[in-house]
């Protein structure tokens, strides 16, 4: 007890005595240990821990496989997935949901839009999730004709009814419907994007094969694996297929774990990123043992006097390890606060679309790894001066009272910067890499002009704008007309039109055929992007028309179809230009409304799936003849777009007091947020390789700067001999720039094998791309070059006199 | 400190017989010491001479513990130390033997109280309040306890090295080593430091000192004189006081 208090106080006494040594070290520390534990606390929350459902690696997702007309995944047909239900006998339950957007009304609020999932009644039992009030759904309420009902998640229940205990039983009012509350889902239960959950019901008319509206997921029987299930779905597809070849040609299924489903896009980034943090603590680690390696030189004398007064390797280990407690204790604790601030700050700029990063949460189990990776370097490195106690110059160095040459640890400080700056290569290529990529996606042309462009998304609940009193939805289209013509009216807007799904968004799906150029049988019928739009879309977005007409007033519902098609559609049907005057065909949805359609004119493509995705084939409709309720409303302003949206709003109250008015973003923001993600990324590996670059700047300054200490009188005689300035510069900086181009060489060879992991996540750049390659390199060697200079010029300062008078 | 006044008939503290040691390094042989005999006997004031480079700190370094003979035996107060484990050494070193350093060697951190002390932290069994007791008594007997609380970066290096002084004896050593205590002093200070050194050797201390000096190979009893690793000359002689050092001509401040 007495030797740890003394061992103690020792420690801190070093420690405060050297505040610049031991700030660097706990920041090293803090850093590497930080960023770990944030990153590697959401890998861990989000791809690692097991989702919270029973037996959560037996659930899988039933996809469609439309391998064959080139759509990829799809959802399900509802006849399709009870024929499913009704053959596989790989689940021990096959259920399924599909999302849906309801207006909410008289509820106390304003209007709101709100996301409601419809589920299966056995899914929820499936997930092994009971509600924490009221109850589930029952068998009989997944029926046609039952009655509406509805459970909530926990939140809608709290912020929206107050957490009010009369909410089970009460009414809600959704698109009109009234739907009575029977339960209310356990605190953090979310399926899909549900805030409402509702049976999913069968739709007369609608619910035909060909609507791909669900999305089945089931639990595997017990015994089956996911291969012999997806064997069994296959051929049941297969049987479909020969069945009904109208709707299921060239479609089959295959089935992928739900855990991949949730987090599979996030995956590669989030290891990317993991990986980069990584670095950055290995970087972190070899600047400790180098500080603690120059340190240890230093100790070497003092430990050396204590083995001669009598200390056993124990007493100098124990203090050794004491002091490298302290500085991993105070490294950890901070590196504790730098998670916390990161872990927070990640979750607050992180943008939509990471999978379960509310329920992320500081993870013990990774602060502990880091920390034992640091402290083991502290100790491994700390201890060094007892183990070399051991050697015989011991009474050389007592003699020469420490002015010893260090030589055989300035080796291995030097092994050290070349590792490091090595690793800092492999960093600052990958972020290289995706900056790059990401200037590239930047610069790709959507295909419109994103400037002063307002979108306002407006759904207009089908009860009132598409009642069974009115099929072709006059009322809707009277409602756009008259807002559109209102908006177009006030001060500053250039100009107004209204479209299904804003530019780059994906929306609908159909199929059609071009008689006498390309009418297979149905089923295996070509599908291409829908978009109803009313006249003057394409100059308000700035889409340009590159061949015939616009749609205008004249082709309303009455009139003959027309429709205008994107640069894609063309060049897969008509390479040679030429699609004018040809007519498409498409099922009939409404009675009395054109199904043939002349194409009267062509656009140019827009990156509907994202900058980085293929174009689709894109058929835009007039509206009248397609009327669809759901529509951005889209407003081209001489003015900051939002300034007008007041007004905006005013208008569209005045028509119908009742729309909820939410999302509204200007265009450039929907531009912006899409690649959101990519930029996110992006940052965070930019963040990290600058931190690895000024880690292994700062190991490099620390070996030369300690270099040059040690070789202080070398130094001197030189310089006595008749050496220059300039002499000793070179000297000093041809060493440093000799352990960064050997870790640069290293640094590309490792980079050519690390960066392939980063493949997926590149766009139109090469994961061995040269430039980038060497411009990292350059910039590694420019900072890697300062940080020489800075010791090499206090080299050429030494008084040849003084330095050769200390001998 | 072992009281004995007389040493000529005294046991004998150590005993080295045909000791040699060989460094090798990168194939190259060097005979640092070749069959060293030598008796030092309890009480005994003696000195190493002999030109740089001819084995002087190789030998005290044996003497010592810091190292082991390539051949020969070393017995220390009658026991043989070639086959001790590493700790059983340092615990000898710890409680048998004192070092003075050219470099004095204090540990800058620590106080002037602290660095005496160290080497009691080292030993087991050892109450604080005796450590302290004799820490005190040592620091008196070189005249340093008023500066306890100092840092050596705060003292003169003759205040240094009389703090290492009671650092060595503070363990009551069976012998003290000294390995040119002078070495990195000017005359005044370097006539204080060995007249310390000759009031404990009055005491009864056992000391052995490595010097080039000649004057300062004066005060002890015996000089042996080394040359190429081999003691070419064993004299000696009576011990001088630093006054009849000075009075025979000596410039001594």
């Amino acid at each position: 007890m007495d030797d740890l208090i003394r061992n103690l106080r020792y420690a801190l006494r070093q420690l405060t005595r050297r505040p610049g040594f031991a700030a660097v070290v706990v920041l090293t520390l803090a850093l590497g240990i930080g960023a770990n534990t944030a990153i590697f606390s959401v890998v861990d929350g989000v791809l690692l821990q097991p989702l919270p459902y029973d037996d959560p690696d037996e659930l899988v997702i039933l996809w469609g496989d439309e391998g064959g007309i080139g759509t990829g995944s799809s959802g399900t047909s509802y006849p399709d997935l009870v024929d499913f239900q009704d053959q596989a006998a790989s689940f021990e339950t096959l259920a399924a949901w599909n999302d849906e957007t309801y207006t909410l009304t008289g509820y106390g609020g304003e209007p709101v839009r709100v996301p409601l999932t419809r589920v299966t009644w056995d899914l929820f039992p499936m997930l092994g999730v009971a509600p924490a009030m009221g109850r589930g759904f029952t068998e009989s309420e997944d029926r046609l004709g039952a009655p509406d009902v509805a459970v909530l998640t926990y939140a809608f229940w709290r912020d929206r009814l107050g957490a009010s205990p009369e909410a089970i039983g009460s009414t809600l009012t959704a698109d009109g419907r009234a739907f009575e509350v029977v339960g209310v889902m356990p605190e953090g239960f979310q399926w899909s994007r549900g805030e409402i959950y509702a049976p999913l019901v069968a739709r007369w008319g609608e619910d035909f094969r060909g609507n791909h509206r669900l999305v089945p997921i089931g639990r595997l029987a017990a015994g089956v694996s996911i291969e012999e299930a997806d064997a069994e779905v296959k051929a049941i597809a297969a049987r479909l297929e020969r069945m009904y070849p109208e709707d299921n040609t060239d479609r089959s299924a295959y089935l992928e774990p739900y855990r991949d489903t949730v987090v599979g896009s996030i995956r590669p980034t989030l290891w990317a990123v993991f990986g980069m943090v990584g670095l950055v603590l290995l970087i972190a680690c070899a600047n400790v043992a180098n500080i603690l390696l120059t340190r240890a030189t230093e100790r070497g004398q003092e430990v050396a006097l204590r083995t001669a007064l009598g200390a056993g390797r124990g007493d100098i280990a124990r203090q050794l390890v004491t002091e490298s407690l302290i500085l991993t204790g105070l490294g950890g604790a901070l590196g504790l606060g730098v998670a916390a601030t990161g872990l927070e700050l990640l979750r607050s700029t992180a943008p939509p679309g990471i999978p379960r990063l509310a329920n992320v949460g500081l993870d013990a189990g990774v602060l502990f790894f880091a920390l034992a990776i640091t402290v083991a370097t502290g100790l491994v490195f700390g201890l060094l001066p007892s183990l070399q106690a051991a050697r015989r110059d011991l009474h050389l160095k007592l003699k020469e009272g420490g002015r010893d040459g260090g030589r055989g640890r300035g080796r291995l400080s030097q092994v050290v910067v070349v590792g490091e700056v090595a690793l800092a290569m492999v960093a600052i290529v990958a972020a290289g890499l995706l900056v790059n990529s990401f200037v590239r996606l930047q610069a790709v042309d959507p295909g419109f002009e994103a400037e002063s462009v307002l979108v306002v998304p407006i759904s207009l609940p089908d009860d009132t704008y598409a009642a069974p009193d009115d099929p072709t939805a006059t009322r809707a289209i009277a409602f756009y007309e008259e807002v559109e013509r209102r908006v177009g009216a006030l001060p500053g807007v250039e100009s107004v039109a209204s479209a299904y799904m804003h530019p780059l968004e994906g929306g609908w799906e159909s199929s059609f055929s071009i008689p006498g150029v390309f009418d297979p049988p149905e089923g295996q019928r070509p599908e291409a992007r829908l978009r109803p739009i009313t006249p003057g879309y394409f100059s308000t977005v700035g889409l340009s028309l590159l061949e015939g007409r616009d749609i205008t007033d004249r082709d309303a519902a009455a009139a003959p179809g027309v429709v205008v098609v994107n640069e894609s559609f063309e060049k897969t049907f008509f390479p040679d230009g030429d699609a004018l005057g040809y007519t498409v065909r498409r099922a009939q949805w409404w009675e009395g409304l054109p199904f043939e359609y002349e194409i009267i004119g062509v656009v140019g493509d827009v990156k509907m799936d994202g900058l980085d995705a293929e174009v689709p084939m894109a058929m835009y409709f007039s509206q009248p003849q397609f009327p669809f309720t759901a529509m951005n409303l889209v407003v081209a302003t001489s003015v900051p777009p939002r300034s007008v949206l007041p007004a905006v709003q005013d208008i569209i109250w005045d028509v119908d007091a009742e729309l909820p008015i939410e999302n509204v973003q200007t265009l450039a923001e929907l531009s912006s947020g899409s690649v959101a993600s990519e930029r996110f990324r992006t940052a965070l590996v930019s963040l990290f390789a600058a931190l690895a670059l000024a880690l292994s700047a700062i190991g490099i300054y620390g070996v030369l700067s300690y270099n040059v200490a040690r070789r202080t009188r070398e130094l001197g005689l030189r310089m006595s001999l008749g050496a220059r300035t300039t002499d000793v510069l070179r000297l000093v900086v041809r060493q440093g720039m000799t352990l960064t181009g050997i870790g640069l060489l290293a640094g590309v060879l490792l980079s050519l094998v690390a960066t392939n992991a980063l493949a997926t996540l590149l766009f139109e750049v090469s994961p061995t791309d040269l430039a980038t390659f060497a411009i990292v390199a350059a910039v590694l060697g420019a900072v890697a070059l300062v940080a020489c200079l800075l010791p090499a010029t206090r080299a050429t300062r030494v008084d040849p006199m003084v330095a050769l008078r200390n001998d | 400190m072992n009281q004995n006044g007389d040493s000529s008939d005294a046991r004998p503290l150590i005993g080295l017989d045909a000791v040699a040691k060989v460094f090798y390094t990168e194939e190259v042989e060097t005979h640092a010491l070749s069959d060293i005999h030598l008796e030092i006997p309890e009480g005994e004031f003696l000195s190493v001479a002999g030109p740089s480079g001819c084995g002087k700190s190789t030998l005290l370094s044996l003497l010592g513990l810091l190292d082991t003979p390539t051949n020969g035996e070393y017995l220390l107060d009658g026991q043989p130390v070639a086959e001790l484990s590493a700790s059983q050494r340092a615990r000898i070193r710890n409680r048998h033997i004192g070092f003075v350093f050219q470099a004095f060697n204090l540990i800058g951190d620590l106080t002037v109280y602290e660095n005496v002390e160290l080497p009691l932290t080292y030993r087991e069994g050892l109450g604080s309040s005796e450590r302290k007791e004799r820490t005190l008594e040592a620091l008196e007997r070189v005249g340093m306890s008023h500066r306890r609380n100092h840092y050596p970066a705060q003292l003169s290096g003759g205040q240094q090295q009389r703090v290492a002084v009671a650092r060595a004896v503070v363990g009551d050593p069976l012998i003290l080593l000294a390995d040119e205590p002078t070495g990195n002093l000017d005359s005044r200070n370097g006539g204080a430091v060995m007249d310390l050194l000759k009031d404990l050797h009055e005491e009864g201390a056992t000391i052995c000192m490595v010097t080039h000096d000649p004057r300062y190979a004066e005060f002890s009893e015996r000089t042996i004189h080394l040359f190429d690793g081999r003691i070419v000359e064993d004299e000696e002689h009576a011990g001088k006081a630093i006054e009849e050092l000075r009075e025979s001509g000596w410039e001594i401040a």
